[in-house]
């Protein structure tokens, strides 16, 4: 009797190959993700999971959270006269919670429209000799608040005083440079600062 | 003579596979686009308020544009001394030009040779715990501030928090305009160092 073999040729799928290769690519996005994390984790307890729990303050390095729109401590916020305009002049908020814990941004920002503690940065502030430069307005205010909030709040030395600072991503180092200064004339009563980059996306929305 | 007509398979894609493969591909968007999105929110970047004094330093990076850094470390001391000692026939003038010469030709980095400098900084501290190191940042007033924030972010990132830094305004024309540039002997600890030594105008 004569046997018909019949030949069946086994190939690949090629749905079944993009699907594998798509969870594979899922997964490593996935975990690529996770890992980070348990990095983070680990950094905060160098000494191990055998070190006790301590809870201990530290004063926090170059570390980023989420910025959730609320104001805590004293803020400069920096940003351009016209936000649809980087062109456009810079110009300086100075926003306060006051006795209040925290405060929404816009609230805030509404009160120092009202309380005038706003001011333009000059054209030309970028050439003007250091003295000048810390005599306009804006320097002023960023002085003189400075000084009226550490008064206020910051009694003495502690690690969780801190002043924010929010600019647009092209505000120049003299800006900062001149706040950061301020705050360091300070020593320890100021240890830390907060920066957070504005966006152009809450610069349009006018936050 | 009868042809037979050669059965023309139709390939079909299974429809099971194709919605698995649509549903898949929706994930794959949602989670990219999340990873993409996450970057662009408002961000608190927590800093140390940087040291104020004026002085000394160990490591001096001079911010020349968005792409370019000027760096002094100690190896540089030992470049200057070599000057020194080879070129101390030439007038001090003579000695200046060519020391700031020679740095300016060997010490400007890409921001990739600056991150590399770094990364090898960050890794000395690291197995030295005990050890304190001191950078000074130096910015040209009209350069934005992202670029210091970056160098600050990256050199803060240390489990032992034992790298401290301080801003000042500079340009590297003040180096190289500079007095005079020469190396002197000093004891630190029980070690005995040559350090340059800048006299700024």
């Amino acid at each position: 009797m004569a046997f018909i073999r019949e030949n069946i040729k086994r190939g690949l799928s090629l749905p079944s190959l993009i699907d594998i290769i798509f969870l594979l690519l899922i997964f490593s996005l996935v975990t690529l993700n996770v890992s980070d994390v348990s990095d983070a984790v680990v950094q905060s307890n160098p000494e191990g999971s055998s070190a006790p729990d301590l809870k201990l303050p530290t004063i926090r390095g170059a570390e980023t959270e989420k910025f959730d729109q609320r104001v805590r401590t004293l803020l400069f916020q920096i940003e351009h006269r016209n936000p649809r305009d980087p062109a456009s002049a810079k110009v300086l908020y100075v926003l306060d919670p006051g006795d209040l814990e925290n405060m929404d941004i816009r609230q805030a920002k509404q009160a120092a429209v009202e309380d005038s503690a706003f001011a333009v940065f000059p054209p030309g502030y970028l050439t003007m000799p250091e003295s000048d430069f810390s005599r306009i307005p804006a320097c002023r205010l960023i002085r003189e608040s400075i000084q009226a909030y550490k008064d206020r709040m910051f009694p003495g030395p502690r690690h969780s005083n801190s002043v924010e600072i929010r600019a647009v991503e092209d505000t120049e180092f003299r800006i900062i440079r001149f706040i950061m200064d301020r705050c360091s004339a300070y020593g320890d009563t100021i240890p830390r600062i907060i920066v957070h980059t504005l966006t152009g996306r809450e610069a349009a929305r006018g936050i | 003579m009868a042809f037979r007509k050669l059965k023309r398979h139709k390939e079909n894609v299974e429809l099971v596979s194709l919605i698995d493969m649509i549903f898949i591909l929706l994930v794959f968007f949602l989670v990219t686009s999340y990873v993409i999105r996450t970057p662009l929110e408002e961000r608190s970047l927590y800093i140390p308020t940087p040291e104020n004094t004026l002085g000394r330093t160990q490591i001096l990076i001079q911010i020349i544009d968005g792409e370019k850094a000027f760096w002094l470390d100690e190896t540089s001391s030992a470049v200057v001394s070599a000057i020194e000692e080879e070129f101390g026939f030439l007038s001090p003038e003579g000695l200046r030009t060519r020391i700031l010469n020679t740095l300016a030709q060997n010490n400007v980095y890409s921001f990739e040779q600056l991150q590399q400098a770094m990364q090898s900084l960050k890794s000395r501290a690291e197995r030295n715990p005990a050890a304190r190191f001191f950078v000074l940042i130096r910015c040209p007033d009209e350069v934005p501030y992202s670029s210091v924030l970056h160098l600050i972010t990256f050199l803060m990132d240390t489990p032992h928090r034992n790298i401290r830094y301080g801003c000042v305004a500079g340009r590297l024309n003040d180096i190289l305009e500079c007095r005079n540039i020469y190396t002197v002997t000093e004891d630190i600890g029980s070690r005995r160092m040559k350090n340059i030594r800048i006299d700024f105008q």
